[in-house]
């Protein structure tokens, strides 16, 4: 088992071993957007990316890659929320492709996090600013790290809002304004970019969830690379056993203009112990 | 990552959709090209060890020819050829042999690894450098900077360019974004990056090849190559592939392999060598050009001076007779033969004399035509045109002119002509444009080309072309 594979089981047992410990939740559906105080969630994924093209003569090819993905998070105080995201590329594929990203359940717009075998690492700060039953609504700030490998600086400051119709559905919309510092051969180029993260949930049983994914981003052109829009579909499928979310994602990742050749699957085990949020 | 390898990007062929999705469920299939069981004679040279299906003695140089082509090219990208390891190459018999026994997607009809060259050819160029190229930098990028790279070592593929044109246009505008996953699907994306290739080691240096081919890893999509691309060179991708195919008289690739060459002395013929090229070259000094005779039918070569790349290529092409000779005016330089496809042999016959075309109709001593072979009058656009002398014995031939043009075109009176002799009283044959003429030649005889122009064309001539016979084939 490689080194990568091994990091990933280990993650994926150890979600798996919170799981069998803790008491049943509730429908994802009506999780709150921010973990509770002193609540965490870990989660694991694997995904497989590919791209298809034309060879010779009237044949077609794919490329695949894959990557792994994984993540924790707890919750500071009451509405505050930290999380920090790794990612891996376990093959040249996989880094071409960012395999990583399909890697990440359902929160697959990473705003560039370089091509090197490992993703630049990303720490994020949740912040709710207002709470009803059927609303929520706050701020994310999101920072990519430099590596030495991808020495680009991302950071992500986004508005989040979070509507349960609950224990039927949920939608979270939000807007992220992104500010990337690229090093170019020239220098660092500052690459402005916005997105739209769109995310529809539905619950038909208590534990069986269902999703369907838009990510629109919109990158602005730099003297040396042009504007582009990208959007990413997809639709997830996943069950709710005690406090873990086993769940499945298809993606179609379409750079407008750049075609609608790409594909990616991902699997996601994510689990919350700690501390039961007040219902 | 699975992979099969062959000329583009690694990759593995999908019927349809629902093979594709059991391929990438499947994860981690890996058809690396090599290693199978190989039935044939093997040969071993320093840096290869070469695997022939047939039995037959190999080409007497192909060998080193193969060591001094890996050191070339090694030495340009850093690579350090290891002795211990030799390169593989499996030389199969021909291209059903190929398809069924080789580990190649079977369209191609070469294909190449780390290990080595898969390939119904001796000596596969743009393969040797695939293989260098992993050898020397690791794994494959996407296929616009892999077929780029090896199209730029090996000049395989390349086509002529119109004199003075852009890359860009005989290329059909190609668009980089649309080429990122090259793959055995478009000759003129292969070109293409070779000229983009070409333009990026002639500028910034191999090594910044290298680094862009560790950075633009397959599968990659065009907003993050523009993006690795300026991490690298300090212009954008955009500005990159118009430097490389919209300059005229561009490099298509670094073409020091073929240019290769010694001097082709009058009256020798040579064949071409074991890697299919034929390394020769001929000087034009003062003369007005030379007379080659090809070998073979349907065969061609290309006349092209090294020393200056932006200059003019000459196209010779062997016609529908066995040989054919052209009477090829060239200006002054040192013109290398390139092979495409490599007639039989090459026969350097004569130099043309200074006064071959002459602007006066003066009897002296003409160039003899051969009523067995097909001979071509080949006449440089922009060049003034009066009288050749030329000797047919008497016998009967078929003319037809091809990119001329002449006062009055098309009507014949301005035609080129065949004329019996210098005076008034003279006999002449003019032949019109878009048909063959009948006409008999005497030793004596002469072309009368006054207010002839050869027509600009890809090839580099406008043609007098000289069939053997009386019979006229269909026209057009």
């Amino acid at each position: 088992m490689t080194k990568p594979s091994l990091t990933a089981a280990v993650v994926i047992a150890a979600s798996m071993l919170a799981a069998g410990t803790a008491r049943g939740q509730g429908r994802l559906v009506d999780d709150e957007a921010v973990l509770a105080p002193l609540r965490a969630r870990v989660a694991g994924g694997y995904g497989v990316s590919w791209l298809t093209y034309p060879g010779p003569g009237q044949s077609a090819y794919a490329i695949g890659g894959t990557g792994v993905n994984a993540e924790g998070a707890i919750g500071l105080s009451r509405g505050l929320e930290v999380g920090v995201r790794f990612g891996l590329r376990l093959d040249d594929a996989g880094r071409g492709l960012r395999a990583d990203e399909v890697a990440r359940g359902f929160e697959t717009a990473t705003y560039g996090t370089g091509l090197s075998t490992i993703a630049n690492p990303e720490l994020r700060l949740r912040w709710r600013v207002v709470q009803w039953r059927w609303l929520e609504a706050g701020l994310d700030e999101r920072f990519v790290f430099p590596t030495s490998s991808a020495p680009d600086v991302t950071q992500i400051l986004g508005a989040w809002l979070s509507t349960h119709a609950p224990g039927v559905a949920r939608a979270d919309v939000g807007i992220d304004g992104v500010l990337s510092w690229q090093k170019f051969a020239t220098g660092y180029q500052l690459l402005p970019a916005f997105g739209m993260p769109v995310r529809i949930w539905v619950n038909p049983t208590r534990g069986l969830f269902a999703g369907a994914i838009v990510t629109s981003r919109y990158y602005a052109s730099t003297p040396y690379t042009t504007d582009y829009v990208q959007v990413t579909t997809g639709v997830v499928v996943g069950y709710r056993v005690g406090p873990c979310d086993a769940s499945l994602g298809a993606y179609l990742l379409d750079v407008v203009n750049s075609g609608s050749d790409r594909r990616g699957i991902g699997v996601d085990l994510a689990c919350r112990f700690g501390r039961q949020p007040h219902r | 990552m699975f992979r099969v390898n062959d000329r583009g990007v690694d990759g593995a062929r999908v019927a349809d959709g629902r093979a594709l999705l059991s391929v990438v469920l499947l994860g981690a299939l890996s058809c690396e090209a090599g290693g199978g069981p190989f039935a044939g004679t093997v040969s071993r040279s320093q840096l290869f060890e070469y695997h022939d299906r047939v039995d037959e003695p190999l080409c007497p140089t192909l060998l080193s020819l193969l060591d001094d082509h890996a050191r070339l090219i090694a030495g340009k990208i850093g690579f350090n050829p290891d002795p211990a390891d030799p390169i593989q190459y499996f030389k199969f018999r021909d291209d059903g042999d190929f398809r069924a026994s080789s580990p190649c997607p079977p369209e191609n009809g070469s294909c190449a690894s780390a290990s080595g060259v898969y390939s119904e050819y001796f000596f596969e160029p743009h393969e040797l450098a695939h293989t260098y190229l992993f050898r020397a930098w690791g794994s494959k990028p996407t296929g616009l900077v892999a077929e780029g790279e090896a199209v730029a070592l090996s000049c395989e593929p390349s086509s002529l360019a119109f004199p003075g044109a852009r890359p860009r246009d005989h290329l059909k505008n190609p668009a980089w974004r649309d080429l990122l996953a090259l793959y055995g699907n478009s000759t003129e994306g292969y070109e293409a990056a070779g000229y983009w290739i070409t333009y990026l080691a002639g500028r910034y240096g191999w090594q910044s090849v290298r680094e862009l081919n560790e950075r633009a890893r397959p599968g990659i999509s065009a907003t993050d190559f523009e993006r690795e691309f300026a991490r690298v060179y300090p212009i954008s991708m955009d500005d990159a592939w118009s430097a490389a195919l919209d300059t005229p008289g561009a490099a298509p690739c670094e073409n020091d392999w073929r240019c290769m060459s010694t001097p082709l002395e009058v009256g020798t013929r040579v064949a071409p060598e074991c890697d299919g090229q034929l390394h020769r070259s001929i000087s034009v000094v003062d003369q007005a050009g030379v007379a080659l005779t090809l070998g073979g039918v349907g065969t061609e070569i290309l006349l092209h001076d090294c020393a200056n790349p932006a200059a003019a290529t000459y196209e010779l092409t062997g016609g529908g007779a066995e040989r054919t000779t052209h009477l090829a005016a060239l200006p002054p330089g040192t013109y290398t033969m390139f092979p495409a496809p490599a007639p039989k042999d090459v026969q350097f016959s004569a130099y043309l004399p200074s006064t071959y075309d002459s602007g006066s109709c003066a009897p002296g001593v003409g160039v003899t035509i051969d009523p067995t072979e097909e001979t071509h009058v080949d006449l440089l656009p922009g060049a003034p045109n009066g009288w050749i002398q030329i000797d047919g014995g008497g016998q009967d031939y078929l003319a037809e002119t091809v990119n001329l043009t002449w006062t009055g075109w098309p009507a014949p009176a301005g035609a080129p002509a065949v004329c019996d002799g210098c005076d008034a009283s003279a006999n002449c044959v003019l032949l019109p444009a878009g048909q063959l003429t009948s006409v008999t030649i005497g030793d004596g005889s002469f072309l009368r080309l006054q207010g002839v122009s050869a027509v600009t064309t890809i090839s580099g001539y406008g043609q007098l072309i000289i069939h053997p016979g009386t019979q006229a084939s269909p026209g057009p």
